[in-house]
């Protein structure tokens, strides 16, 4: 006999990895085109880390990033309610969701107390030390650096880094969410490398997923 | 000096975020997005015009109708028992008002809303309108009322009914019934709500009861929909017992726990309750 108890106030930690993980992205954005919150909710939980974690690479902000991620699925979601969502062109909903984080990450509004509410926010998170605020700090500080070596290439340069080099996409995915050809894609990372060869960034320019 | 990415970070809450989107989306819902601007526009201009002609007509044409408010001009609403064929709903203390019930056929302020209206607080529901009974001659040769998990509502079928999301212990007017999702409880496989569903209203075409069925209940967690048909392995006690399946008059409410078969490292995310007659409500069982 199972015993019941009442009223589950605890929050239950969810892998977001593998949340809602019966249904393809096409399926999930099928579905979310008539605004069914089921399956915006498991778009969500798919890929709003990954989302969270490339507005992180465009902002130096844990906090705006955080903004920003709220931001890109607030959007997706009034579009979705207003039926306003193009078909996925593609297999995942990821090239699509970061394209649009990137116009939100730019109008990001980045809040005075950026830092305190960092502060409140590692606080507010049960189970985490607030020693991770250093942690955090640290990401945010090496960031920047990089935002700043970073800044010697053109946008378009960019966007193709922070895309293939950074978030894993694939070279054709990145063409298709950007609306240019593959060759363009691939000449713009090239010119990136080539630009930053004996920077400090060189590391961070390889490409695992070139298909 | 070689620099690395910073380590990738979960997003914090992830589940109240996206909730907290859905709410605020729910909550302005009332603001018609561009897409819909140009039916709204139409739909207010119908109203008006509607408005003009039913003033106009009533101007012109003299009827000996009592005014609203008058003193009851049928017998037709007798303070009769409740009739209840719920296993676990007791019998409604209502106390039926007059009626015009016989002038016809149904009148506009019988026509639920299109908005779901929260109604903060968790007492139960008491009924407000009176019982069908008085229009049972009248409905009566009008088809069987349509099941909320087996109709399609014409005006409805045409878009996705408006959501809303609310906490838990709040109670929601739903197109025709009242709805609330008032505690939880979980162990092992299994996770138990407990939930009232009251008949405020019937739709135009409906005999004098709606049948109400659990399968309207359901979970939305990280898995994925939960729904009462999934098996519970492990026995359990509950309470008492939400009914699988009833017809409801008019006051009527079915009450009771209805149990899921949920593994234990799922988050429920939210309770639903969604029909066919435009009901599409969420709880947030975390707030």
């Amino acid at each position: 006999m199972t015993a019941l108890r009442g009223r589950v106030s605890q929050v239950v930690e969810v892998n977001v990895g593998t949340a809602g993980g019966g249904e393809s992205d096409a399926e999930l954005w099928h579905r979310l085109r008539s605004a069914d919150e089921d399956a915006f909710r498991d778009l969500f939980l798919r890929h709003s880390t990954a989302v969270y974690n490339f507005c992180f690479r465009r902002t130096a902000s844990w906090s705006v990033a955080e903004d920003a991620t709220q931001a890109t699925f607030a959007s997706l979601w009034r579009r979705a309610s207003g039926g306003d969502i193009d078909p996925l062109k593609l297999e995942s909903a990821r090239p699509a969701l970061l394209t649009m984080a990137r116009n939100e990450c730019s109008n990001a509004n980045r809040s005075r107390n950026r830092h305190l509410q960092l502060v409140d926010r590692v606080r507010a998170e049960s189970g985490e030390s607030v020693d991770n605020t250093a942690a955090w700090v640290e990401a945010e500080s090496t960031m920047a650096l990089i935002r700043q070596a970073l800044a010697v290439l053109p946008a378009n340069q960019r966007d193709v880094v922070e895309l293939v080099a950074w978030s894993g996409l694939s070279l054709a995915d990145v063409a298709t969410a950007l609306k240019i050809s593959v060759g363009t894609v691939k000449s713009r990372l090239s010119r990136a490398r080539a630009r930053l060869a004996r920077s400090e960034l060189a590391g961070l320019l390889e490409n695992h997923n070139e298909a | 000096m070689r620099l690395e990415l910073p380590p990738e970070r979960r997003l914090p809450n992830p589940e109240w975020m996206v909730e907290r989107i859905l709410t605020e989306r729910s909550a302005t819902a009332g603001a018609p997005p561009a897409a819909r601007t140009w039916w709204l526009s139409g739909l207010v201009a119908a109203a008006v015009l509607i408005t003009a002609a039913v003033i106009g007509w009533a101007a012109l044409v003299p009827t000996g109708r009592p005014q609203v408010g008058a003193a009851p001009e049928t017998a037709a609403a007798t303070a009769g028992p409740s009739r209840l064929g719920s296993p676990t709903a007791g019998p409604s203390e209502v106390s039926p008002a007059p009626t015009s019930a016989a002038t016809g056929p149904e009148k506009p302020a019988t026509v639920p809303p299109t908005t779901l209206v929260p109604v903060p607080t968790r007492a139960a529901s008491t009924a407000t309108e009176p019982k069908s009974s008085a229009a049972g001659p009248e409905t009566s040769a009008a088809s069987p009322t349509p099941s909320p998990a087996e109709t399609s509502t014409e005006e409805r079928s045409a878009e996705p009914p408006l959501t809303t999301t609310v906490p838990i212990g709040v109670r929601v007017q739903a197109p025709y019934l009242d709805l609330t999702a008032s505690g939880t409880m979980t162990g092992g496989d299994v996770y138990a709500i407990l939930v009232e569903t009251c008949v405020r209203s019937l739709p135009p075409n409906a005999s004098s009861e709606l049948p109400l069925s659990r399968t309207s209940w359901t979970l939305s967690t990280s898995a994925g929909t939960v729904t009462t048909d999934a098996p519970i392995t492990d026995p359990i006690t509950l309470p008492s017992a939400y009914p699988g399946e009833g017809r409801y008059g008019i006051g009527d409410c079915a009450t009771g726990w209805i149990p899921f078969a949920v593994t234990p490292d799922t988050a429920v995310l939210a309770i639903s309750y969604r029909d066919s007659l435009g009901a599409n409500v969420k709880w947030n069982p975390n707030t």
